[in-house]
């Protein structure tokens, strides 16, 4: 990363043509990107369900119907009538439509004044009032058609319209609009006239798109940019992130239609997304830069610096980020494996770019970005006495504030208990939105679209048989009476009007007749399409269509246990049933949600905790980052436990998303106070240190982060919001908990990262040679080292003077020293020192006073260990700890052995006051 | 077509039919406008009576055939047609007739015979629009031509087969539209002037349904009359299909007008059915 930044650097005009030349190659695939706001991307493409769903549209018919709903108190007069008629065959004549079913098209078997009749309610237009009246009344009369086509006081009807599965290059939009070039004419003439169903729901969900990214995009771009410019004091600053996001954007975009990825209403945030939180990496690389550039530093060094500071950060950083809309992409929902595959390579793109785009940028601005005239953090300054305060409060209060914490934890876990999934398109609109408005206005005066099928699966022929049908048509009338439910069609039904008509038209025949020979001989009358909806070809399979109330997924689910119950207790010929219909797929992928919801987070949180784990090699400190970052998120899911926000497309997002982000902080202040308490010797110091410095930058991503996650609160969609609204609250409690948690749990701790060990460089002679190093790799040598304290000394100090209390070894990293002992006779040298090396054991182990002044005869580095520190690292690393302790025993055995021959040379007898 | 369909006007337009087609047969085929190959195709098909015993096969996609055998008697006299079809076979419908005349007001009426229910039925106009027999056909499909009620245009020729065909399409020229087709391409064979295939459309020119007659040359039908032995009518919409095969077929032998009435139709046995045709000649097997 760092070489390829700098080649980017060295090469900037190279770059920049390059990155110019690719997004301008690039522009032209993105536009021509698809849109997909179909409710099939709602649902899993492939399962058990969605096949039995298939079978069941390939044999009854699709479910995925538009619907033209026109009301009047006059509706059945001549006039308004012929009106309809024109409207319907205007509709038959548009080529996506297949069928229009209406009054005027769907058979009506009925005994006409002693004819039998299988035309249409309105299949010869009514002259008269009295004509259009009993027209109305025989519509009303029958059952398949009253409350589905006409409503029940005969003053609404539907004319349900059967799109082609051909005509794919007509988008729904053009559809719309079609439809909406009809019907405009006619609107005065109406209470109510207009069209529900996918044409409309998806042009009108485009429209909201576009708006939404009218709005959403450039507030993200102005808070960014306001707080950018405010913050960095300087316009350029903040323009050049902003700039690195537009290319990201048309990068994501080309690669999203490469890879055939559509664009629907959760992937259309992506844009702000990565406007919002790929400034925070830039923010942070321009702020370096600056910095190092007011130190004096040219340019190429102000880089270098820079890169070497950052790299391990940001790759981090950018690592958990890109993870966290990864594990999105687990999901069963096409939706959510498109979000989380056009995040990814979004997100991806957008640090890409930074890499290779920032440092040539940076280059061709090397004039207007000026040094950052920035002073290091006085510990009197603000931050400086939040830092000490919240430190010293911490330190005394860590138990109370803890116990809180797990039982504000504790609390949102149970409150997150109560989150219900959900997953129905109409809930992720506005209930005051068209779309909602008219699918309320047709289920309260008609049946609704929501369409739930029940399929009776027998062998062939067998609901041809009196006996099936029977029952079937017992089930039929079981099945109106459960709650939710609006209405009811089945085979039976036709059987039993046509059984009636064809006697006259008498009520008491209303059912289906007992005899084989009646019902095969009323088949005559009919066609397979004439059944279609009811009855499969080889009438083994008997379909019964339920409209429901409701389309909410939770109540499809009970509505679907109820239904379930009634099946299973009244008996049928069926072998077998499915129950099924897009809006119950969509319900149902409400458990995919949840299951998504937890292997992305899972897999998220492992994957945070091997990060960790991996950089600062210790699985407590991967633990403890975790829970620092999971107690915003399990207050989220309590809140939304406890206002009743459901678990769906947007929210199931929220936890990994957010946790990826939000680890980022924690990171950025873990490797701050990796530095700062090195440099102190001193962990509580180093964190306050660490809080002070972080504190101001942190607090600022915080806001710009929570800012820009806030823009999506003005989308149009539910789920967008929920995201938008939740995810800003995980980065503002993220901050909390970073501030209060960390110090409490890293405060006493020495943390070291795979980079400090790699970057150590110590003698392997050095470690071969010490018996404090026995038995320990080089590795874990470098471990102890760095979990410890290293002391410099110039030529000629006194690490170790005679009389002081000491309670710390030490093992000579490099240099030479001298131990001597005043004596009367003048100074007596009794040891000379080289690297591996220990002094002090004895010290270590019974804390007395040092006998020997131990002098550096050379620039000195010394490993300082005190008891403390081993007890510490103990936690941390139970094996090198004991084989530390190990090693001292055997020192301090040796040392006293060699001691009982040679007291005068034994430098523990030295190090160790006679007593 | 191998049964007749009586229709109100049907009468007068024989008049026409018969005193224009000596001279039309005259006439160079090339030169032959659209009304006058249809005039031609409809002089060929005239008969004073007709029976058949037929074999009706439905084929619905992913279902077993469902095979039906009918009876069919068509008779005309004094300009006034009647015509019936009786099922005989399978069991469960036996007996099950459709009687389609013209009655003395020159209208077109259809009564329905469910032996399940009682009593024949009449059916009102618009059933011409409906399922025959729950079959591919409508009852308007089954219609004989009817020129008066259509205006025609000659498109380009095709073949059928290895038949060249004028290419005719029909649409209906009335005020009151009854037909559910927005125009038919009716292809008639060159020379012998057999209707080889229809082709039916709807009002967005999309194919619905289609025709197709073989069989012209068999020797099941007796009679100077040629008739298809079978006929196809293909669903587009539903992919099903229905077979009509002609098993064995008499032209003009004449049959009694008391077979014509609702009251023989309602109370005709099986046995009785079986002796009828076994005096027509015919050895079919209805059992």
């Amino acid at each position: 990363m760092t070489r390829l930044a700098l080649l980017c650097w060295k090469y900037w005009k190279s770059c920049l043509f390059t990155v110019a030349l690719l997004t301008t190659l690039a522009v032209p695939r993105a536009l021509k990107i698809q849109l997909d706001l179909s409710v099939e991307s709602l649902y899993p493409a492939s399962s058990q369900a969605v096949s039995e769903y298939e079978k069941v549209k390939q044999a009854f018919g699709s479910d995925a119907v538009a619907a033209v709903y026109v009301e009047d108190a006059a509706l059945f007069s001549p006039a308004r009538l012929k009106l309809l008629q024109s409207i319907h065959q205007q509709l038959l004549q548009l080529p996506f439509i297949v069928k229009v079913e209406s009054l005027f098209s769907l058979p009506d078997v009925r005994d006409q004044g002693g004819m039998i009749s299988t035309a249409p309610v309105l299949a010869k237009l009514p002259q008269t009032e009295a004509e259009a009246a009993t027209a109305r009344d025989r519509a009303l009369n029958n059952p398949l058609l009253r409350h589905q086509l006409i409503s029940k006081d005969g003053t609404a009807v539907l004319m349900l319209l059967r799109l082609s599965a051909k005509h794919q290059e007509i988008s729904q939009e053009a559809r719309a609009e079609a439809l909406e070039k009809i019907l405009n004419p006619h609107r005065d003439r109406f209470t109510q006239l207009f069209q529900v169903g996918d044409p409309f729901v998806q042009s009108w969900m485009k429209q909201q798109l576009a708006t939404d990214q009218r709005l959403i995009l450039p507030a993200a771009l102005g808070i960014v940019l306001l707080l950018l410019v405010l913050t960095q004091r300087s316009f350029w600053a903040g323009v050049v992130p902003v700039l690195n996001a537009a290319f990201a954007i048309v990068w994501t975009a080309a690669l999203m239609q490469l890879l055939g990825i559509p664009i629907n209403f959760l992937n259309s945030i992506l844009p702000a997304l990565i406007v919002i939180i790929g400034a925070t990496s830039d923010v942070h690389f321009i702020h370096e830069y600056r910095e190092h550039l007011a130190q004096g530093m040219d340019a190429d060094e102000a880089m270098k610096s820079a890169l070497h500071r950052l790299a391990l950060p940001l790759l981090l950083t950018c690592s958990t980020t890109v993870l966290g809309f990864a594990t999105t992409a687990l999901s069963d929902l096409p939706i959510l494996r498109d979000f989380g595959t056009a995040a990814t390579i979004g997100m991806s793109a957008r640090f890409f770019i930074s890499i290779v785009l920032l440092p040539s940028i940076l280059r061709l601005l090397g004039r207007v970005i000026q040094a950052e005239q920035s002073h290091p953090i006085a510990e009197e300054s603000l931050s400086g006495r939040i830092a000490r305060g919240l430190v010293a409060f911490l330190h005394r209060q860590s138990k109370p504030v803890m116990a809180l914490l797990l039982l504000l934890f504790g609390t949102a876990l149970w409150q997150a208990s109560h989150i219900q999934p959900g997953n129905d398109l109409s809930s992720f609109l506005r209930p005051e939105s068209p779309v909602r408005v008219r699918d309320r206005i047709v289920s309260e005066n008609l049946a609704g679209l929501t369409l739930l099928t029940l399929v009776l699966k027998a062998d062939p022929g067998e609901f041809l048989e009196p006996r099936a049908l029977k029952h079937l048509e017992a089930l039929t009338t079981r099945l109106r009476t459960v709650e939710g439910v609006a209405a009811v069609t089945s085979f039976s039904d036709l059987l039993a009007r046509m059984n009636a008509q064809l006697r006259g038209g008498d009520a008491r025949f209303e059912q289906v007749p007992d005899e084989a020979a009646s019902i095969r001989q009323m088949m005559l009358f009919l066609h397979p399409k004439d059944y279609q909806p009811w009855l499969s070809t080889d009438h083994s399979q008997a379909a019964i269509q339920i409209r429901c109330l409701s389309s909410t997924s939770t109540r499809l689910l009970e509505l679907k246990q109820s239904l379930e119950k009634v099946i299973q207790e009244n008996p049928s010929h069926a072998n077998a049933y499915t129950l099924t219909g897009s809006a119950l797929l969509i319900a149902q992928a409400a458990e995919s949600i949840t299951q998504g919801q937890v292997s992305s987070l899972g897999t998220m949180m492992l994957m945070v905790f091997l990060i960790v784990w991996g950089i600062f090699l210790s699985a407590r400190c991967g633990f403890i980052t975790l829970l620092v970052n999971l107690f915003p998120v399990a207050m989220i899911f309590g809140l939304m436990g406890a206002s009743g926000i459901t678990l769906n497309i947007g929210t199931c997002m929220v936890a990994a998303i957010t946790l990826g982000i939000a680890v980022d902080d924690t990171l950025h202040l873990l490797v701050r106070f990796n530095r700062e308490a090195r440099e102190r010797k001193n962990e509580r110091l180093g964190i306050e240190a660490a809080i002070r410095e972080e504190l101001a930058p942190i607090s600022i991503t915080t806001i710009a982060l929570a800012a820009g996650f806030g823009m999506l609160t003005l989308s149009s969609f539910q789920p967008v919001r929920e995201f938008g609204l939740l995810s800003a609250g995980v980065m503002a409690l993220g901050l909390i908990t970073d501030m209060i948690v960390t110090p409490v749990m890293f405060g006493r701790t020495r943390i070291v990262t795979l980079w400090d060990i790699l970057g150590l460089k110590v003698r392997q002679s050095l470690i071969e040679k010490s018996p404090f190093f026995a038995g320990l790799s080089a590795w874990q040598a470098r471990r102890v080292i760095l979990a410890s304290n290293v002391v410099e000394h110039e030529a000629g100090d006194i690490p170790v003077k005679a009389g002081d209390i000491g309670s710390s070894l030490y093992v000579v990293l490099s240099g030479e020293l001298q131990a001597s002992l005043h004596t009367p006779q003048g100074r007596k040298v009794l040891k000379e020192m080289q690297p591996g090396d220990v002094f002090g054991e004895m010290a270590f182990v019974t804390r007395q006073r040092r006998t020997a002044d131990v002098t550096a005869l050379s620039a000195t580095k010394l490993l300082k260990l005190n008891y403390d520190e081993l007890s510490r690292l103990r936690r941390f690393s139970p094996y090198l700890a004991s084989q530390l302790l190990f090693n001292i025993s055997r020192i301090v055995c040796e040392r006293a052995v060699t001691s009982a021959h040679s007291p005068n040379l034994n430098l523990g007898k030295i190090a160790e006051p006679k007593t | 077509m191998f049964y007749r369909k009586p229709a109100s006007v049907l009468t007068r337009t024989l008049f026409a039919i018969a005193s224009v087609a000596t001279s039309l047969m005259a006439q160079d085929e090339a030169s032959l406008t659209a009304n006058d190959i249809i005039q031609r195709y409809a002089a060929g098909n005239r008969t004073k009576s007709e029976m058949a015993y037929i074999k009706m096969q439905v084929q619905a996609p992913s279902a077993a055939p469902v095979e039906r055998r009918i009876l069919l008697a068509y008779k005309e006299q004094d300009g006034k047609e009647s015509m019936f079809m009786r099922l005989l076979m399978p069991k469960e419908v036996e007996g099950v007739t459709l009687l389609a005349a013209t009655a003395a007001d020159k209208t077109l009426s259809y009564h329905f015979f469910l032996p399940a229910f009682g009593k024949m039925k009449q059916l009102t106009p618009e059933a011409r629009q409906g399922a025959f027999l729950g079959s591919d056909y409508t009852f308007e499909d089954l219609l004989r031509e009817v020129p008066e009620w259509h205006s025609y245009e000659k498109m380009k020729d095709d073949t059928v087969g290895e038949a060249t065909c004028y290419v005719i399409r029909a649409k209906e020229n009335r005020a009151e539209k009854e037909s559910a087709y927005a125009y038919r391409d009716l292809y008639i064979e060159k020379g012998n002037f057999h209707l080889r295939k229809v082709a039916y459309y709807n009002a967005k020119d999309s194919l619905v349904k289609m025709l197709t007659a073989s069989g012209y040359d068999a020797k099941s039908v007796k009679g100077k009359t040629t008739r298809p032995q079978e006929a196809v009518m293909l669903s587009v919409e539903t992919g099903s299909k229905t077979t009509f095969t002609v098993i064995e077929g008499r032209v003009d032998e004449g049959i009694d007008d008391e077979y014509f009435t609702p009251a023989k139709l309602e109370n005709w046995p099986l046995l009785d059915v079986e002796e009828f045709i076994f005096d027509l000649g015919m050895t079919v097997d209805v059992n």
